[in-house]
């Protein structure tokens, strides 16, 4: 009889990543670096596409996200745009010290959360660093002939990344709206009357995007896309999540008990339960699960309120159980 | 169905060889095309209508660097502006016909059909190995009666293999192992899977020369590189290392939404100088393909993709998965829907597939590709 064929339980599901080095290395505002990544033997990078992302794997353990805001035509290179951060966890701390020409770093993806979809018109609003995942998303849309315009908010002139360049390119589409000259954004003016056929398109500080948030209020559902970089702070019904419960893989057939040191994505990770994670923070929303029995404590930050309520889906990374028993479509 | 296709994305018209002094009709995502090379050298894509009478214009023909219809004479320039009618020294205005971008970039030539404002910002995949004098490259060419997700997925599951191409498999190798490894990007998937050792089959003895006494290590992958290209390998390696690898890049461009041109390229990096080698190769991998698009049809007459989507997904399918979600969301952005999720696409708990069969085996791919809206 033959050999049966080798078997593994199932594959691992894991990301693009390589070893890249930092080709170029510029300081576009105060406090902001700019570097181009590229591989060692110059061999072509993965696709992507406005609004994507990777991860840059700095020292032990340290894992920060960039958005890319290169050109996404050129695939030679992979561009970031990091600023110093003075409550830096050590994540811009190490890329500004030590990450300089010739430096080799590890990264991985890109993965894309925040996609530009086609639309006759957009809105982009950006605050400090966040203006990164704008830029390759206006080369797009200017590209495919959209209207467009970008409002840029930052504390000084000096401090706002790529923000000259871009007006000077389009000055009737862009606004510089430094803090220190011009206060606080003027989102009232441009987002009071809902716009048909236009998309929001906006990165920044949390602050920023609350207040994004409250003013597209009246926006069509679905016209304001956002990118969070950091957790919301949780809210709501945490009270009632329970220490430990009971989770049924549906299509798995296997239950496995969740207790409260651990998260429901890592328990299944640890049972070779076959599924991708991302962010671990309840923001990128890869490890989206559907719930078939049961009801979840959403403690992400991707949901929308609407879809909470119903209780047809979670992130696992996350999100708990207020019932001892919680079935998955997994 | 609707139609399933990103039209942003560059997809294979044709091979350089095949646009010769003849115009060539050819139906490209549902576009009726005509292609055609003027005398510099450069190939035009129109669409395949005259603006006068919407007569075909691939029964045209090309008359330096103009296309000249050969129903009443009308002659296009390259840009598709009419330059010329026969009854009148005036070209009524506006008499032009829509022009698609094209590139060449041997052995493809490589069309647009999506919205030509973006279309330069966009790349052809790259295939180094096609033009690479390390390798050897035969080429072949089928249209298949099946969507192109059909034949994507056909060629991104090769666990059907010992039973498609049973001969074909080495000897002892009673069924196809699951994947070891399943990389994926934001536009790519590939997967990559170990074979357990196991003598030559009769076609890898024949073109490789190696010797048949000994049992040799198989690595087997593939990767989808857009909707519109599909790269499978199979590499086998010798006791000191010498890997023998035959590549197959496919592109893959809808006809219609019921049908594919498949462009096969077929490189291997061995006996590259040997022509008995091509020549026993050609015919060889040429039955593969007629196997391969036989089963498809079948699948495809009988139950179309809706139905062949819609079955019980297993570990072997978990690069499938992915791609599918790779093109939804492509489509989702193209169609101006801001619903993409990078995990599952919302449906209703309703669904009555959610809960049909509790013993459903094991899905690979937790993020819920499942149920991605093609």
């Amino acid at each position: 009889m033959p050999e049966p064929a080798l078997t593994k339980p199932s594959a691992t599901v894991h990301e693009f990543a390589t070893e890249l080095v930092v080709r170029r290395r510029s300081t576009p505002a105060e406090g902001v670096v700019a570097l181009d990544l590229a591989h060692p033997d110059s061999q072509h990078l993965p696709r992507w596409e406005p609004g994507a992302h990777i991860d840059v794997m700095l020292s032990d353990g340290l894992t920060r996200q960039y958005s890319l805001c290169g050109d996404s035509g050129d695939l030679s290179v992979w561009r970031i745009g990091v600023l110093l951060d003075p409550n830096s966890r050590g994540g811009s701390r190490y890329v500004h010290e030590n990450l300089n020409e010739g430096a080799a770093v590890r990264v991985r993806g890109p993965r894309n959360h925040f996609p530009l979809v086609d639309a006759p018109r957009y809105r982009f609003i950006a605050g400090g660093i966040g203006i990164t995942p704008i830029v390759p998303m206006i080369d797009s849309a200017q590209q495919a002939g959209s209207d467009w315009t970008l409002l840029y908010g930052g504390r000084t002139r000096a401090s706002m990344a790529f923000g000259q360049d871009l007006a000077e390119r389009y000055p009737d589409r862009v606004t510089v709206w430094p803090e220190d000259e011009r206060g606080l954004l003027d989102l009232e003016s441009l987002l009071k009357y809902p716009e048909d056929n236009t998309l929001v398109y906006c990165c920044g500080p949390e602050r920023l995007l609350s207040a994004v948030e409250q003013h597209c209020a009246p926006w069509p559902a679905g016209a304001l896309h956002i990118e969070r970089f950091a957790a919301k702070a949780p809210t709501g019904d945490d009270g009632e999540a329970l220490e430990s419960f009971e989770v049924v893989c549906h299509r798995s057939g296997v239950t496995l008990e969740v207790t409260s040191d651990m998260s429901i994505l890592e328990t299944l990770e640890d049972a070779s339960i076959p599924i991708m994670g991302s962010c671990y923070e309840g923001v990128c929303g890869t490890c989206e699960a559907r719930v078939l029995e049961g009801i979840p404590v959403h403690r992400d930050s991707m949901l929308t309120d609407a879809e909470k309520a119903t209780g047809e889906v979670m992130l696992i990374c996350v999100s708990g159980s207020r019932t001892k028993r919680l079935v998955l479509d997994l | 169905m609707t139609t399933n296709f990103p039209k942003k994305c560059w997809y294979v018209a044709a091979t350089c060889d095949e646009i010769a002094e003849s115009p060539l009709g050819r139906r490209l995502l549902g576009e009726d095309v005509v292609l055609w090379r003027g005398v510099s050298g450069d190939v035009t894509a129109f669409e395949n209508r005259c603006a006068h009478r919407a007569f075909p214009l691939s029964h045209s023909t090309v008359d330096g660097d103009r296309l000249v219809c050969g129903y009443h004479g009308c002659t296009y320039d390259t840009h598709g502006q009419c330059v010329y009618t026969p009854t009148q020294p005036h070209v009524p205005t506006g008499m032009t016909v829509r022009v698609f971008p094209v590139v060449e970039e041997p052995p493809f030539v490589w069309i647009w059909l999506g919205p030509p404002a973006v279309a330069a910002g966009s790349q052809r995949p790259d295939m180094p190995w096609i033009n690479d004098p390390a390798w050897t490259t035969l080429s072949s060419a089928c249209k298949v009666n099946a969507n192109y997700m059909m034949v994507h997925e056909h060629y991104l599951d090769f666990s059907y293999a010992p039973i498609l191409h049973r001969r074909d498999v080495p000897p002892e190798i009673e069924s196809m192992p699951a994947f070891n490894d399943i990389e994926v990007s934001e536009t790519t998937v590939s997967y990559t899977r170990v074979l357990p050792e196991a003598p030559l089959a009769e076609w890898e003895a024949e073109v490789t020369g190696l010797d048949r006494g000994y049992t040799y290590r198989r690595r087997e992958g593939g990767t989808f590189v857009s909707p519109a290209v599909h790269r499978q390998y199979w590499e086998i390696t010798t006791a000191n290392g010498e890997a023998y690898t035959t590549t197959r890049t496919h592109g893959i461009t809808p006809e219609t939404e019921t049908s594919t041109h498949v462009f096969m390229q077929a490189s291997r990096n061995y006996a590259t100088d040997r022509g008995v080698v091509t020549a026993y190769l050609r015919p060889f991998l040429d039955e593969v393909f007629q196997r391969d698009i036989s089963i498809l049809e079948m699948a495809s007459n009988h139950s179309g993709y809706d139905r062949w989507r819609g079955g019980v997904e297993f570990q072997a399918d978990a690069a499938i998965l992915r791609a599918r979600r790779i093109v939804a969301v492509m489509l989702a952005k193209e169609a101006g829907r801001s619903s993409i999720r990078p995990g599952l696409a919302p449906i209703s708990r309703s669904d009555p597939r959610a809960l049909v069969n509790p013993s459903r085996p094991v899905v690979t791919h937790g993020s819920g590709s499942v149920d991605a809206v093609i």
